[in-house]
């Protein structure tokens, strides 16, 4: 798991763990800033919606804050944060009326393709897309989180609470399924 | 059923294209510089009610602001209604008998002698904060010298 690369001048997490405890507003900019990057990749990968994980991303900073006392700092600080990410991203999928979905970002990274490609990847991203909302919903978290930032098998079930093992198994029938869901395009692929 | 030493690598893996197409359905959207800082001011504002109570809390003695005046009930200021200022004005010399009346049980009797009865006469007027008074009284023997100072304050409604 990474953030963003501290510079050698720049006091460590302990260290501005123990400045925002005394309220320097400072100090928890320079924290808020190192992890913000991770806190609104796990939020965005849970939620699917950029404004949902904005939202959480600052629910997360405001629940650390409140939290900051019961913090061991002879511990990493990120698996900490990112516990307190993934519950609340957790908790807002929850709580939203509209039956749970991965949403399409149209903010993807690299080339557009051409048209004809670009049809068919939409078709494909589609099924794809349907295909995780019919998971389970821990199933679809962990499919979520797996390959986010390197993420390792254990580094998810801290997040969730549940073993390692746990993880593995749940991804190898998520993508079990997935594969099942696409398996019709594979002979267009060919 | 479960196999605790599964491997993510096995045939169950989805195909390459199928692997991409998934990254790219999860991939995190690109956020501009200029959205950073919207986000981080954002968190910067909502934290700064914890960050200055914490401040407060580190705090000299000193430097700790006015004590505010608890509303009496409902969340409501005591002083917004006729009702409100009248209780208020009610109340006003209930508090320092209320202070001698708590330093009583916490003052001891030290083997020095009491200090002057105007000393403490100027720690009941002062606008000092409860602990702060409770501080430089403590010791304080003659503990009916500041009652008497307390009941003769003004005891009646303007």
């Amino acid at each position: 798991m990474t953030s963003l690369p501290q510079v050698a001048d720049e006091p460590d997490d302990a260290h501005l763990v123990a400045r925002v405890r005394a309220g320097d507003a400072g100090a928890f900019d320079v924290l808020a800033r190192r992890y913000s990057q991770l806190a609104f990749g796990l939020a965005y990968r849970v939620t699917g919606g950029r404004a949902d994980a904005e939202d959480v991303v600052q629910e997360a900073f405001m629940a650390a804050l409140h939290n900051i006392d019961s913090f061991d700092t002879a511990r990493p600080f990120a698996p900490w944060f990112s516990r307190i990410v993934v519950n609340r991203a957790l908790n807002l999928r929850k709580q939203q009326v509209r039956h749970p979905t991965v949403r399409m970002t149209d903010d993807l990274p690299g080339t557009r393709p051409s048209a004809a490609a670009e049809v068919e990847v939409a078709e494909l991203r589609e099924r794809l897309r349907v295909a995780l909302s019919h998971l389970p919903e821990r199933r679809r978290t962990i499919v979520q989180l797996a390959g986010f930032d390197g993420l390792t098998s254990a580094e998810i079930g801290d997040m969730l609470g549940i073993p390692a093992g746990t993880v593995r198994y749940e991804l190898h029938e998520a993508r079990a399924a997935l594969r099942a869901a696409l398996a019709p395009c594979r002979e267009v692929e060919a | 059923m479960k196999d605790d030493r599964l491997d993510d690598t096995r045939a169950s893996e989805l195909e390459p294209r199928q692997q991409a197409l998934l990254d790219t359905l999860l991939a995190t959207p690109r956020i501009t510089a200029e959205e950073w800082e919207q986000l981080h001011g954002r968190i910067a504002r909502a934290a700064a009610d914890e960050l200055a109570r914490r401040r407060s809390l580190a705090a000299p003695l000193a430097e700790l602001p006015d004590p505010v005046v608890l509303p009496m009930g409902h969340g409501r200021s005591p002083m917004v209604t006729p009702r409100g200022r009248a209780r208020a004005r009610w109340l006003l010399p209930v508090i320092p008998l209320a202070a001698a009346a708590a330093l009583l049980l916490v003052v001891s009797v030290p083997d020095e002698p009491a200090p002057a009865f105007g000393a403490a006469e100027a720690a009941l007027l002062a606008d000092i904060p409860d602990h702060e008074f409770s501080r430089l009284v403590s010791g304080h023997a003659d503990a009916a010298a500041l009652l008497l100072v307390a009941v003769q304050e003004d005891d009646g409604p303007e």
